[in-house]
């Protein structure tokens, strides 16, 4: 099984990070984007360079400040003495995986317009409209909004994130072997692209297929409900939350090896994909979203 | 002996035995001794069998059978064609088959046969009794049917009821609309009908003394009559049937004068009224007296009186009019009124009598009122068992001498007294009073309220309705004929008995059969008609019904595989979700129950870690769950698996005393 390899190779330059690694190859084979939210140095940049040697697609990295400008991550149309015309220069989105580090950084305008691509796979300068290359992956890195000097991305844009992770601190083993062990960046080269794009195309196609029958859809529907009740949050879970649910735990159970989905691929990729779209109410931050949306489904019998 | 009951127990023989015998049993009325000996035999002879399982008939046997029934059953019946032959042949034939039937599938045959012997059922009789007979016996087949199955060794008796039951509530909706929806034809389909063309009692054409008091004898119901307007009141239910004309000295007859149509005055609006006769084998219609119209394309003779164009074989329904005070302002003709006073030149004490009376009155009204007056005033007695009349002027006979009559006694007397002195008169048949049911209000009349009256031509008044009876028994007027003869020897049985209870409960069910009478069997081609008419808004030919029938039934049949199919799933699936809750039911006390939110694959690996010497049945048992639930492609028997499986499955002991290892 190839998806069971590319793990497994990740596993070798991420350590100890098998779930998210699970979650993030989820979220390429949905076609969705990923967001990481973590601190600075929690590998979270090692995870995207790892994924797009994996699975053996063009990788660029875009630093986002705040002085960062819409044209510098779609690009720009420069007059051409030769041809006395414009021509589009393609800026750095125009790569199958865009590493778009601390979005949090650079300011709305500048989020809006990768967050717009993303959305449309295309871009559209001057009037011209430029598609994005296939398969197109963006995983965007964030540093927790309490930071200094960071616009916290609005609700309407975590939304097209498909998952949000959090990388988390290596547990002790790993962080030793890592400790003992060499630079993970330097091992990256040695590690094998084990995918073609076209067979990546292929396999975002067949965990498409996989079989969700009514009892699963009857469960999303149920938590999805039960988000929209829950008088913790300003407001419950967007219908595309609730298909984005049903697309990642078909990514999940494809992953896994398996044609059906199961209420515990469901459950796998919940909190991934559902806890950055959930806000609380800020007088009632007694307990945190993760806690509260936790709570929703382990009150969901199954 | 005891070992052989438990063997007859458990042959599911027994039960296809006892099957045949409750579905024959109706039919045991119209088929001869002989052939009940032999359904009896057969079957004792089948049951012997399962003792001694050597004692089969052989082939040869079997065929010899065979001839032998299908001889003396075409001897019995004159042949094979007819209702009686053929549901006789189908009974017979059947209990053969039960003989050399052997195996399961021979059973299955067998119930399917009894349902059709139920349905030849129907061809004999409609009531309201035997339709739910049969729809127990169809009830007890489908028992019999369900535990004839493969499968029934795994249900308990409880659940073949309940599914009986089901299915027997399902094909009630279809009944309906087979019932509604199913094209009726006029006329009647079977004609060689036992039970509708056998001897009934009843009126007959001529009257004599002694033949109404045999009718008392009998409590076969005539007719009903339900009241559109108010009901009269009891003393004024004269019910006509015919009127007699010629006298010969000893019999009234019913030869019809061509009596010129009457002009007939109402005086008040009269009574509306419905009348269902039930099957007579004569022509006769009863109308309330005076009748003025009555619908169904009859017509009312001019003696007001009524025929139906064909004879009454089953319920037969019209309404009518009458009127209650009238008038009639024309002549009796000539040729009518000798005849109304055409004697017999005999009873020449009674001529002299009436001719004495004539002497001494001036209008024919006083000489009526002597000649009530005469009965009231000269020990007259009213008994239903007089004293035989022997002379040949019976009349003479019985007004000086016995002066012990029933109506007919009366009736007779008083006409010929009444054309001695000059009245034009004449006898009229049928029926006064009825028994009003309380629960709908429905008057229904018996024989044993057969009665006679007369009828007096008075100028300018017309036919004047006069009951000698009424001044001899008031009471037979007033009440009803039980209290008029109280106190009086060997009276019949049912004017005896007085219990209220019983009474209630009789009129309770009357009224049952009436509104089955009402709805189902007088549900014929014209109401159909009606009915689909009011329903659909437009008027529709047999054509159409036909048409609607085969787009209902191609509907029902299409819905019906829907509602299946759709529900057919849904309790599969209930049914799983039942199993799969027993399943985890079995280790609640083991301290290894499934968590709310636990899916079905954690909690595999959650117990098989824990029941590692049942871990294979275990996974093997979630597996089929998981399949059910959350796969695409089903096998088709692992819903049967998966529940038998749960049912089979039993946490070993050893296992639920451990703590658990968390």
């Amino acid at each position: 099984m190839p998806v069971s390899k590319c793990i497994a190779e990740s596993a070798k330059i991420v350590l100890g990070k098998n779930k998210e690694i699970k979650l993030a190859i989820c979220c390429l084979l949905s076609q969705g984007h990923l967001l990481i939210e973590d601190l600075p140095g929690v590998g979270k940049t090692t995870l995207a360079l790892t994924l797009s040697k994996v699975f053996g697609l063009a990788f660029t990295r875009l630093q986002f400040t705040s002085d960062l400008l819409p044209a510098d991550v779609t690009g720009i149309s420069v007059f051409d003495n030769s041809t006395k015309r414009f021509s589009f220069h393609p800026g750095p989105i125009f790569n199958q995986v865009l590493l778009a580090d601390e979005i949090n950084r650079a300011t709305p305008k500048t989020q809006s317009a990768l967050l717009e691509a993303m959305e449309e796979h295309k871009v559209s300068v001057d009037g011209e409209t430029h598609p994005l290359p296939q398969p197109f992956f963006v995983i965007a890195t964030q540093n927790p909004s309490s930071q200094v000097g960071t616009f916290a991305l609005p609700e309407s844009q975590l939304d097209r994130f498909l998952m949000r992770i959090k990388m988390g601190y290596p547990d002790k083993v790993a962080e030793k072997r890592l400790l003992s062990a060499q630079d993970p960046r330097q091992l990256l080269d040695q590690i094998k692209t084990m995918l073609t794009a076209d067979e990546l195309l292929g396999m975002q196609q067949q965990s498409k297929q996989v079989h969700v029958s009514e009892n699963i859809i009857n469960y999303i529907l149920q938590i999805v409900e039960k988000t929209r009740h829950e008088a913790g949050f300003i407001h419950g879970l967007s219908p595309r939350a609730g298909m984005a649910l049903k697309r990642a735990s078909q990514s999940w159970a494809f992953v896994h090896n398996r044609d059906y989905v199961l209420p515990e691929d469901i459950q796998a990729v919940y909190s991934a994909v559902c806890e950055h779209r959930l806000e609380r109410h800020y007088e009632q931050a007694e307990s945190s979203v993760q806690q509260l949306s936790r709570k929703i489904l382990d009150s969901i019998e199954v | 002996m005891r070992q052989h009951i438990d063997k007859l127990k458990s042959d599911p023989v027994s039960s296809v035995i006892f099957l045949l015998l409750l579905v024959s049993i109706p039919h045991f009325r119209y088929i001869p001794w002989w052939s009940i000996l032999s359904v009896f035999s057969l079957l004792s002879w089948r049951l012997f069998i399962v003792i001694k399982p050597k004692a089969g008939a052989g082939k040869l046997i079997t065929v010899l059978f065979t001839l032998l029934f299908s001889l003396l059953i075409y001897n019995h019946a004159g042949g094979f064609s007819g209702i009686v032959a053929g549901s006789h042949l189908l009974l017979v034939m059947t209990f053969l088959k039960l003989l050399e039937s052997r195996c399961q599938r021979d059973y299955m045959l067998l119930v399917i046969l009894s349902l059709f012997i139920i349905a030849t059922n129907l061809l004999f009789s409609q009531t309201l009794p035997t339709a739910l007979y049969m729809l127990c016996c169809v009830f007890i087949t489908l028992v019999t049917l369900l535990s004839l199955s493969e499968k029934s060794s795994r249900i308990t008796l409880f659940e073949k009821l309940k599914t009986a039951l089901r299915l027997t509530a399902f094909s009630l909706p279809l009944m309906l609309v087979l019932f509604v929806f199913f094209p009726r034809i006029s006329g009647q389909l079977w004609h060689t009908n036992d039970e509708q063309t056998r001897a009934r009692s009843g009126l007959s054409d001529s009257m004599e003394p002694g033949k109404i008091s045999q009718l008392v004898y009998s409590n076969e119901r005539v007719f009903r009559a339900d009241f559109a307007t108010k009901q009269p009141e009891k003393k004024q239910l004269y019910w006509r049937a015919l009127t007699l004309w010629h006298y010969d000295g000893k019999t009234w007859e019913n030869n019809k004068p061509s009596e010129t149509q009457t002009q007939i005055h109402l005086l008040d609006t009269g009574y509306k009224y419905t009348i269902t006769v039930e099957a007579s084998n004569n022509k006769w219609l009863y109308l309330l007296d005076l009748p003025v119209t009555i619908s169904n394309s009859l017509s009312i003779n001019t003696d007001f009186t009524a025929l139906s164009p064909k004879t009454i074989r089953s319920l037969f329904q019209y309404s009518a009019h009458s009127a209650s005070r009238y008038y009639m302002s024309n002549q009796l003709d000539s040729r009518s009124r000798s005849r109304a006073l055409k004697l017999p030149g005999i009873n020449t004490n009674t001529i002299a009598l009436a001719q004495d009376w004539k002497r001494n009155s001036a209008t024919p009204e006083a000489i009526i009122k002597k000649a009530l007056t005469h009965f009231t005033t000269q020990n007259f007695y009213y008994t239903l068992s007089p004293a035989k009349l022997r002379n040949l002027a019976s009349v003479d006979e019985f007004l000086f001498e016995t002066r012990q009559g029933f109506c007919e006694h009366y009736a007779s007397s008083f006409a010929v007294l009444m054309r001695a002195a000059g009245i034009p008169s004449r006898v009229v048949l049928g029926y006064l009073g009825g028994e009003a049911n309380p629960y709908n209000n429905i008057i229904s009349v018996d024989q044993s309220m057969a009665h006679a009256w007369n009828e007096v031509w008075i100028d300018n008044r017309g036919w004047i309705r006069i009951d000698p009876t009424a001044s001899i028994a008031p009471h037979r007027v007033s009440k009803d004929i039980a209290t008029a003869l109280k106190g009086q020897q060997n009276l019949p049985l049912h004017l005896q008995l007085d219990f209220a209870g019983l009474q209630k409960i009789r009129q309770l069910f009357d009224a049952i059969d009436n509104k089955w009478n009402q709805w189902i069997l007088n549900y014929n081609e014209s109401t159909q008609k009606q009915f689909i008419e009011i329903l659909s808004g437009k008027s529709v030919s047999l054509h159409d019904i036909s048409y609607l029938f085969i787009k209902v039934i191609l509907g029902t049949l299409v819905l019906t595989v829907i509602v299946y199919f759709l529900s057919a799933k849904r309790q599969k699936n209930d049914a799983v979700t039942k199993a799969y809750q027993k399943f985890l039911h079995k280790f609640e006390n083991s301290g290894f129950s499934k968590r709310k939110n636990e899916g079905p694959a954690d909690y595999t690996k959650r117990l098989e870690s824990r029941f590692p010497q049942q871990s294979r049945e275990i996974s093997r048992i979630m597996n089929l769950y998981i399949e059910l639930k959350f796969r695409k492609i089903k096998n088709a028997d692992s819903a049967d698996r998966f529940i038998s499986s749960v049912r089979h499955f039993r946490l070993e002991p050893d296992n639920i005393n451990d703590k658990p290892n968390s």
